[in-house]
């Protein structure tokens, strides 16, 4: 279930301190932080562990929206 | 860059014997028809069979489609001028083929039977005596479909059988002097869209429009966007992730792969992977 997988990995995200919405498609993640909220893409390890929430969900891949502001 | 020089120093140390197992091949043949696209690995192929059996028993042939980046297509015709090597263009129009376009997972075996299906004749009827491409060592354990349509068109694969890996063939490349030889891999355009989603020529110029619009950002090196629907999800290189990250480069991209269609777009966390659209598919090696 897609859906149940967005939602439970959001709230993992949310524990992690990130604050965001998740889109699946399929067992593709996109995650929109919510305004105020950003993930540090260019920490290695940082992308590495969003990575791995995922993956834990069962999402093959993940990747952030690119807001029209570049958030 | 700094992938292909990694890639190049786990070459094997007897990638030049292995290249005298090529040449051996080849000789042993006469004269070749070379299924050429520019790549790393038919570029090298084609330059290898040129210099060891001459330009009358070589041609090499670019089967083109809308699938064919333009890109490619011009990095093609240079290097076979650079060479002075025989060249013929055929068009295979494999998206007018239905079971193509529905894009399965085994649409690269419909792509390659419409490529070979043209190729083969051409070389009966110039008298070349066998049909060879570009598949390497390193391919042979890969999910490759358009393998078994190879085979079925007896069409052989030289660098496998020499054992020349990547590796090799971009080490060997480099000591020719062949431009190809730090090129990243590009496959076809239709290996951006997931299985099961449409082949479009529409989507093969949108996402052949964000691939340029990227690289005359000055994104380098190894690069996808991948198709889904109205979104375009952006596979850059892991290491080149943090410079692109920043605030007004994320708009940059955004902007520029907007501007070539896609309504909503997305940066990859993992970054590139060959294959990444398998892994989505749930399609292995095997």
């Amino acid at each position: 279930m897609p859906g149940d997988m967005a939602a439970l990995f959001a709230s993992d995200l949310a524990e992690a301190g990130l604050a965001c919405r998740v889109e699946a498609r399929e067992r593709l993640a996109i995650v929109h932080p919510e305004p105020g909220h950003h993930l540090d893409v260019a920490d290695d390890t940082a992308r590495r562990h969003v990575v791995g929430l995922g993956r834990k969900r069962g999402f093959t891949h993940v990747a952030i929206a690119l807001a029209e502001a570049g958030g | 860059m700094a992938d292909t020089v990694i890639e190049v120093c786990s070459a094997g140390p007897d990638s030049l014997g292995r290249e005298a197992q090529l040449v051996q091949w080849l000789r042993g043949r006469g004269s070749v028809l070379v299924g050429y696209s520019g790549g790393v690995d038919s570029a090298y192929l084609a330059a290898v069979a040129l210099r060891s059996l001459g330009p009358g028993r070589v041609l090499a042939v670019i089967g083109r489609s809308a699938s064919y980046p333009m890109e490619q297509w011009a990095t093609a015709r240079a290097v076979a001028a650079q060479l002075s090597l025989p060249l013929l263009e055929i068009d295979t129009g494999e998206l007018d083929d239905p079971r193509y376009a529905a894009n399965p997972s085994n649409r690269c075996y419909f792509c390659k039977s419409t490529l070979w299906e043209r190729l083969v004749p051409v070389a009966r009827a110039r008298g070349l005596a066998s049909v060879i491409d570009g598949t390497n060592a390193d391919d042979v354990g890969d999910y490759r479909p358009g393998a078994r349509a190879a085979q079925e068109h007896g069409v052989e694969s030289p660098l496998a059988v020499a054992g020349m890996s990547k590796a090799d063939i971009r080490e060997r490349s480099r000591a020719l002097g062949l431009p190809t030889w730090a090129q990243p891999s590009s496959p076809c355009l239709s290996s951006r869209i997931p299985y099961g989603s449409p082949v479009t020529v529409e989507r093969l110029r949108r996402i052949e429009a964000a691939e340029r619009a990227l690289r005359d950002l000055g994104v380098t090196g190894d690069l996808r966007v991948r198709d889904h629907g109205d979104l375009a999800r952006i596979e850059l290189r892991p290491q080149a992730i943090g410079y692109w990250s920043a605030v007004d480069r994320r708009a940059r991209l955004a902007a520029a792969v907007r501007g070539a269609g896609y309504e909503h777009v997305a940066l990859d966390l993992a970054g590139f992977r060959s294959g990444s659209l398998n892994v989505l598919a749930g399609v292995h090696a095997g």
